[in-house]
């Protein structure tokens, strides 16, 4: 079977909390080398993970993870903010 | 423990590991049959000191050793795939080697065992570090 790639914007969401590798790797239960690869996106996490990184961010899923490229984060709140003017 | 290193200079550890153990394996086989050369002997161990510094620097310092002989309850959902897919091929590969291993030994036997205990050691060394070296052959990054 082939597996899509899957984006996610882990490393931003990671570096706007101020929150290591090591630490998010803990609050999430894997290793911190897991976190490496999956912000270089090298590693598609399982359905279980997406939703504990995403629950660690206070987020939903899909903010988080995409199965196409993701717009910057500044990008996607300029938009939504012009849409509900 | 664990120590960064770059895909090219594991790939050379892994081939120098186990063609150590081919040198070694063949050298010994020399000086069993024919002659206790000096040069052989220091070739030996020669060998023998690059499979250890090799083992050391490739499956122990690497952190690979204690990846593959990790209990699966420690491991992560990727280290649980990497790990099982490097044992699922290594033991592919085992089995290939037993095989003409084997068949090597049928047409060769002259009734010496020293050799045959050497070569057991190292199908016991290739059955513990090939999972390690799968690891350290496939992957960008460890």
């Amino acid at each position: 079977m082939n597996t899509r790639k899957l984006y996610n914007r882990i490393a931003v969401l990671r570096e706007e909390r101020g929150i290591s590798r090591k630490e998010l790797a803990e609050k999430i239960g894997v290793n911190f080398q897991t976190v490496g690869y999956l912000e270089r996106e090298e590693y598609n996490p399982s359905l279980d993970l997406a939703f504990r990184i995403s629950e660690c961010f206070a987020l939903p899923i899909e903010l988080v993870f995409s199965t196409e490229p993701m717009k910057p984060l500044s990008q996607e709140l300029y938009e939504r903010k012009k849409r509900e003017d | 423990m664990h120590t960064s290193m770059s895909k090219s200079a594991r790939r050379a550890l892994t081939v120098a590991s186990y063609g150590g153990i081919l040198v070694l394996l063949g050298l010994f086989y020399l000086i069993e049959h024919y002659s206790r050369h000096p040069g052989l002997l220091i070739g030996a161990g020669l060998s023998l000191v690059v499979i250890v510094v090799s083992l050391y620097y490739l499956h122990i310092k690497t952190g690979l050793w204690k990846l593959v002989h990790a209990k699966t309850e420690t491991l992560d959902e990727r280290e649980i795939q990497v790990v099982h897919g490097a044992v699922r091929q290594s033991y592919a590969l085992f089995g290939v080697v037993c095989l003409v291993v084997i068949f090597i030994s049928v047409f060769t036997y002259r009734g010496n065992t020293s050799f045959g205990i050497l070569l057991l050691w190292g199908l016991i060394y290739l059955a513990h570090t090939l999972p390690s070296a799968i690891i350290a052959w496939t992957q960008e990054k460890i």
